[in-house]
């Protein structure tokens, strides 16, 4: 069994498996949604591989991180913008 | 075919296209001859501030003029102008810079330029994001902000709704004193009066125009929760508009309605290409943070530099050119031709009429810095 | 705060396999060498370490380990600083490597096209989802359409089906003629045992594969709920969660381009050597040919040799990478797209996803330059990655220019990453005087 990370999800903590994405983490804590778009439509993660940016949230207070690209860390904070 | 008209506009910058706008409404036949996009030069890389700046008599009666018929026309803009009067907060440091701000008030007043000055508790409520401690602002209500490409085909489609012609993907190769234009591929048009509205260019079909280009650069960050309300710029900014060597950058952001910020900006003379250079890039955010340090942690998406059309005194050349009637100039208006396109075109458009100026004419006429006549 | 800049030999962008082949082979010779890998760790699309890890992967990424060069995983590049230096970009800190000699190794992404409903929440790349279940993304008991073109869809079907989803259909666009040829010419110019695995694992899967068959639109608001395809003329409609599609690869030819190397048709140039036009710069991988694993591997062994100065060792090796690069023209012959595909927006379908700028908006611009700057299409956060290479496709734009910084950038790290460069220049010049 991998190791456990608690992760902080727009202020609800979650824990997953040591070398989960955050945008994994994110989907995990059953937010498909990580940012509006300029018309106010909802998106989520779309390229999977840290291209399309669709993914940003903000991660310990670094806005516009992307989600697919980060690896949870134990007690990281993450916001999102849906 | 041979193709006449009464005016040839060659550019289709913001003032090329301003021109055509009020020219078409006179009932003159108007060609306007670009050879890129539609507001593809300067106009397409820079900020889009309209402005009172009162750095001389001259610079504050054009500016406000033109701000003033922004202001009268900004009803009718489309949404893709996105036209929004955000003010524009002047920002002091010293005591010295504040007694400057108060002789700006002053001068502003005569010219009915409404003007509040801010203390540094209204300043922390206007703008909350600005690094503590600035002794105070004064704040322009009327100034504004727009989208500047999508202005100058407002202006342009307009001027085509009563007649006016584009023809665009045209170099024009020389302009004749007799009114004649000869474009790339040796086409002939004949023009009452050409107008050489080539921004940056026009010193390339007449080669006695002392226009230089004065390279800018500005960064858009991604959308954030910073707030800015309106646009802000160090009071300083004037001496940087002023320093003829060398590179000079200063404090001056602005909000975009999408939450994004805007970040200017930067003078440099002597620099050909528009690519980006990171030691002025850098110079000029590092500028930045030191007023709003909520803007280091900031991300820039973009990047990227324009030129400013400059002349010798940094004030246009609006006019016939002296010893020829049939070309005119309406170039040179560096860091300021958005604001103050509008009003060069409506300067130009009464001269052409022979009807009297609204502001005097005199300052910006080409015969100050051309010795000789035309050619 | 200016920092110290890292002195390197070579440094590395991208750690997929030509990135890790020509770090390993360049630390060999002693070179001081470092990897700039945008992911938390090194292995590019194929190689990235997870608990299922294959052996093949585990070894080169062992040898990587031994090799001595410093990894630097979690780290974009995001420009140059001067010629001869890139300033790079952590989670939360940055630095500056300045280097004598340069390996660009930044691979391919997949081509995402538009079509009503592509914004919907639920649809991803094909090999992008796979990508996002490896990292933990769950597809357990999803319903999921893969759909696109080319090779990458049946191993994306396979990994999401091994991680719990439901593979309602694979749908390759490319018609059956083209890939019966396309595989016979497998057996000349690819090794055997690719095309073997590649039919077994069709048959072992148990997944229906469509050739001939495209999807055409997908509905849903908040999530999706139904995907519409094409098939010899007629429309199917399948409910499902995911529609996970991509049409093949498009190089990351990013930061070649801001560097001013030459590129044509869509790929670095570069010579038998994997030299650009630019004098210390090279090239590996995808982005010099999309034509898989063994090409990468080759280009960047072959790139860290020539830095090395080995060309004994590396022209063997010249005969395979350029049988590979073969390999990879067939590919793209086999799998070219059908114009139905390249058609597939409608008016409102939005193209620019960073703007929000639909194809109806576009309509009337011939050009990118107009099109950007009337709509700001291609300039939003991701910089026309996505817009920029579904255009180039539909309207046959030519690439937008690059211009620094390649990915949104704290505006921390740009000054003090350039106050770094021209403090050590100053202090060069300091002592030659
Ligand atoms: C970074 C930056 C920020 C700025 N910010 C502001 C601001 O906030 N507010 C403000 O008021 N001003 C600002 N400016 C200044 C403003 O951009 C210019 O003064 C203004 O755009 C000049 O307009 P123009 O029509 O004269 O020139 P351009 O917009 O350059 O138009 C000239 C046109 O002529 C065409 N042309 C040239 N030669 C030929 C030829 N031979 N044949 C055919 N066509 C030709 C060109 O293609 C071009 O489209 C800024 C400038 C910069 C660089
Ligand atoms: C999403 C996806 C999934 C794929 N899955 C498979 C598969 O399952 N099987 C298969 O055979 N092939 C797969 N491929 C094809 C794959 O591209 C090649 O087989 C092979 O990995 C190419 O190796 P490479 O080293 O050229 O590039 P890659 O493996 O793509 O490596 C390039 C690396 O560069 C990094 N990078 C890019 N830009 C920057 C930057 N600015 N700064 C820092 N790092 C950067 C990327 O993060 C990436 O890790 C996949 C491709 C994609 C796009």
């Amino acid at each position: 069994m991998p190791r456990l990370v608690t992760v902080k999800i727009d202020g609800i903590e979650i824990r997953v498996p040591s070398g989960t994405s955050v945008a994994a983490a994110l989907a995990l804590a059953g937010k498909q949604i990580t940012h509006r778009s300029v018309t106010g439509q909802q998106r989520g993660p779309f390229c999977g591989i840290g291209v399309c940016l669709a993914c940003r949230v903000t991660i310990n207070g670094q806005p516009g991180c992307r989600s697919c690209k980060v690896s949870c860390q134990e007690g990281m904070e993450v916001i999102t913008d849906g | 075919m041979k193709l006449t008209c009464d005016i040839a506009i060659v550019g289709a910058g913001i003032v090329g296209t301003a021109c055509a706008y009020y020219l078409a409404q006179e009932g003159l036949k108007v060609i306007v001859i670009e050879r890129g996009p539609v507001g593809g030069g300067s106009t397409g890389s820079c900020m889009g501030h309209i402005v009172v700046l009162h750095d001389s008599v001259p610079h504050l009666a054009l500016t406000s003029f033109g701000r003033q018929l922004w202001q009268q026309i900004s009803l009718g803009l489309p949404e893709g102008v996105e036209y929004n009067q955000c003010g524009t907060i002047w920002l002091a440091t010293t005591q010295q810079q504040i007694q400057q701000l108060r002789s700006q008030q002053t001068y502003y007043n005569q010219y009915g330029i409404a003007t509040q000055l801010l203390d540094q508790d209204a300043l922390c409520d206007a703008e909350p994001c600005l690094r503590k401690g600035v002794a105070g602002g004064l704040y322009v209500p009327d100034d504004a902000v727009i989208y500047p490409p999508a202005a100058a085909c407002y202006l342009l489609a307009m001027a085509q709704s009563n007649g006016a012609m584009l023809l665009q993907g045209c170099q024009v190769m020389a302009i004749g004193p007799d009114g004649s234009i000869r474009l790339q591929g040796n086409q002939i048009i004949y023009a009452g009066i050409i107008i050489n509205a080539a921004g940056c260019w026009a010193s390339q079909l007449d080669r006695q125009l002392p226009i230089i280009k004065r390279k800018g650069h500005l960064a858009v960050t991604d959308r954030s929760g910073a707030v800015l309300r309106h646009q802000v710029v160090e009071v300083s900014y004037l001496q940087s508009v002023r320093q003829d060597a060398g590179a000079s950058v200063a404090f001056n952001v602005q909000p975009r309605k999408t939450g994004q910020i805007l970040i200017g900006s930067s003078r440099q003379i002597g620099a050909e290409g528009t690519e980006v250079e990171m030691p002025v890039l850098a110079h000029m955010l590092q500028r930045a943070v030191e007023w709003m340090p909520i803007l280091a942690n900031l991300k820039v998406i973009r990047a990227w530099a324009g030129h400013r059309p400059s002349t010798p005194d940094h004030l246009p050349m609006i006019g016939p050119c002296p010893g020829n009637e049939r070309v005119w100039l309406a170039t040179g208006h560096e860091g300021l031709g958005l604001t103050t396109s509008l009003a060069t075109a409506h300067l130009i458009a009464n001269m052409i009429a022979g009807r009297p100026c609204q502001i005097d004419p005199g300052p910006y006429l080409p015969g100050r810095l051309l010795q000789g006549t035309y050619a | 705060m200016a920092k110290t800049i890292l002195d390197m030999d070579v440094v590395i962008v991208g750690a997929g396999p030509a990135g890790i082949a020509a770090a390993v082979t360049a630390s060999r010779f002693g070179l001081k060498t470092a990897l700039v890998e945008d992911s938390p760790g090194p292995g590019g699309q194929v190689w990235q370490e997870t608990p299922s890890g294959r052996p093949w992967s585990r070894r080169w990424l062992n040898r990587l380990r031994a090799c001595g060069a410093q990894v630097l995983g979690g780290t974009t590049a995001v420009c140059p600083v001067d010629q001869r230096t890139l300033l790079v970009e952590t989670l939360d800190d940055h630095h500056v490597l300045a280097w004598r000699h340069l390996i660009l190794a930044t691979g391919a992404r997949e081509l995402l096209l538009p079509m009503p409903g592509w914004t919907v929440p639920g649809v991803f790349g094909a090999a992008g989802l796979a990508r996002l279940a490896k990292n933990g993304w769950p597809v357990a008991g999803k319903k999921v359409v893969v759909a696109g073109s080319g090779p990458l869809l049946l191993p994306a079907a396979l990994t999401l089906k091994r991680y719990g989803a439901r593979i309602a259909l694979i749908a390759e666009q490319a018609p059956i003629g083209r890939l019966i040829g396309f595989a016979l010419a497998c057996m000349y110019l690819a090794p055997a045992k690719l095309l073997q695995a590649w039919l077994y694992g069709l048959r072992l899967a148990n997944v229906r594969y469509k050739m001939g068959c495209w999807p055409a639109s997908v509905e849903g608001d908040v999530c999706l709920k139904k995907v519409s395809l094409v098939h010899k003329g007629l429309k199917i409609a399948i409910d499902c969660d995911i529609l996970a599609c991509g049409f093949g690869l498009v190089p990351n030819l990013e930061l070649a381009r801001l560097l001013g190397c030459s590129i044509q048709q869509g790929v670095v140039c570069v010579d038998q050597w994997q030299r650009t036009s630019v004098p210390g710069i090279y090239a590996a991988g995808e982005q010099t040919c999309i034509a898989g694993m063994e090409h990468a591997i080759l280009s960047g062994r072959i790139a860290a040799l020539v830095i090395a100065g080995q060309y004994q060792e590396a022209r063997p090796m010249l005969g395979a990478c350029s049988r590979a690069r073969r390999f990879g023209h067939a590919l793209a012959r086999a799998f070219a797209l059908r114009p139905e595909v390249l058609g597939l927006a409608d008016q409102e379908t939005i193209i620019c996803r960073c703007e929000d700028v639909t194809a109806g908006q576009l309509q009337p611009y011939t050009d990118w330059r107009k099109a950007r700057l009337m709509k700001r299409c291609g300039m939003g956060p991701c910089q026309g990655r996505i817009c920029g290479a579904a255009l180039s496709h539909i309207k046959a734009w030519p690439y937008p220019t690059a211009r620094p910084p390649l990915l949104p950038t704290r505006i921390a790290t740009l000054i003090e990453g350039t106050m770094a460069v021209q403090k050590a220049a100053n202090e060069a010049k300091g002592d030659q005087i």
